[in-house]
């Protein structure tokens, strides 16, 4: 119980600092841990109290998934990676900790299955992100407004029930297009 | 034994190589009707799963995927190929295995070749160099919520992988042209590997020794 909360909640950026080759800030920084226990703490002895808070809760994972993407993305551009790596380390750090989660407990991860539209966002904040602090030159104007529109998101998405479906196979589709703009016809 | 071997591969090669990872993640997370996101990162798993946990072992900085963006545009690119033409992809299973099977020693040289660059010693440099060529298929099965079929008794791959490492380790070690040990590597690792699924060879289960000890006694 206690390790699922720490990982979901330290995982994202244990994992920009192994990614980045730098020492992980959250071993360094005690409060980071202190942080993440305490939220435990709180789930495990308020588990109830705090599952009425269903929507909170859903509010409150959506900011903390948009503020990591952005510091995700940040971390790398300042590293001197280029926009691809800097998306790729951006969506990693925000989808890290649901994961592991999912995978400590043995589950194929919710975030690769159908259902809840939330991956793909994370992919859209940290490609919104590396646009924007590119365009504006601004990192924290950037980030706050790349956080706002993740939340908003994310949020008419779980007001308007919009779902991801399995992937299609399009192949037929793909096909016939091809072969209608062929010398047959 | 004083040279330090660095693999380069043409590009064609290693474009073709991680693209077809990237397929194959792709068609293995489609089989577990996983979405988009789903395709996309088990896609990227099998294709440069094994380079990644190589590179955090070695501490050689950053994954080789996030210093060489080539390398993320090439799984990108063969899990949406995967996952657009899915029907002609799965048609074509048996040659994604066969470019798989091709390229087992390939990933084998590059961890070897990385391992013993950082000064790695002869047994962790084997190590590494299975790690390299498998680590993808861990972690494939690892983010679809499934067993690791690596560790599950079935045809060799992992042993292939080792068996192509350790052939490669101690040429290099005996003073062998290095050019020729890699050939060996490749040959020896493709080979158990096709045998392997050609013959339908399985890797041997634990034997409970005790127990031929106690009939005999």
């Amino acid at each position: 119980m206690l390790t699922l909360s720490v990982t979901a909640g330290l995982g994202g950026l244990l994992i920009r600092d192994i990614l980045l080759a730098r020492g992980p800030i959250v071993l360094r920084d005690a409060s980071f841990i202190w942080s993440a226990l305490a939220a435990a703490v709180i789930g495990f002895f308020f588990a109830g109290y705090i599952a009425r808070f269903d929507r909170a809760l859903l509010g409150l994972e959506a900011l903390a998934m948009g503020l990591l993407a952005t510091v995700g993305t940040d971390s790398a551009l300042r590293a001197g990676m280029g926009a691809l790596p800097a998306i790729a380390v951006g969506t990693i750090v925000a989808t890290a900790g649901p994961l592991f989660r999912d995978i400590l407990g043995g589950d194929a991860p919710q975030l690769l299955r159908p259902g809840v539209f939330l991956g793909i966002l994370a992919v859209g904040a940290s490609m919104l992100y590396v646009g924007l602090d590119a365009w504006t030159r601004q990192p924290l104007l950037a980030q706050i407004a790349v956080i706002l529109i993740f939340f908003l998101t994310r949020m008419a998405a779980v007001a308007w029930g919009l779902k991801t479906s399995p992937a299609a196979d399009v192949s037929d589709r793909v096909w016939s297009f091809w072969s209608r703009r062929g010398p047959q016809q | 034994m004083n040279e330090v071997p660095t693999v380069v591969l043409p590009t064609v090669l290693e474009a073709l190589a991680i693209s077809v990872g990237g397929i194959s993640g792709a068609l293995h997370a489609r089989r577990r009707q996983m979405d988009v996101m789903g395709i996309l990162v088990v896609g990227f798993c099998a294709a440069l799963g094994g380079g990644v946990i190589r590179d955090i072992l070695l501490v050689s900085g950053p994954p080789v995927f996030l210093t060489s963006p080539a390398f993320l545009i090439y799984a990108m690119f063969g899990a949406v190929l995967g996952w657009i033409f899915a029907t002609v992809a799965s048609r074509a299973t048996m040659l994604i295995h066969v470019i798989d099977g091709l390229f087992i020693g390939v990933w084998v040289l590059v961890g070897a070749s990385k391992a013993i660059g950082t000064g790695l010693g002869f047994l962790a440099a084997a190590l590494v160099a299975v790690i390299t060529a498998t680590g993808g298929g861990i972690l494939r099965d690892l983010f679809c919520g499934e067993k690791v079929s690596l560790l599950l008794p079935g045809q060799w791959l992992a042993a292939a992988a080792l068996v192509g490492a350790l052939t490669f380790l101690s040429a290099f070690w005996l003073g062998v042209d290095v050019y020729v040990a890699q050939w060996m590597c490749i040959v020896v690792a493709s080979t158990i590997r096709f045998v392997s699924s050609a013959y339908d060879v399985r890797t041997p289960m634990p034997m409970d020794v005790s127990k031929i000890f106690a009939r005999s006694g």
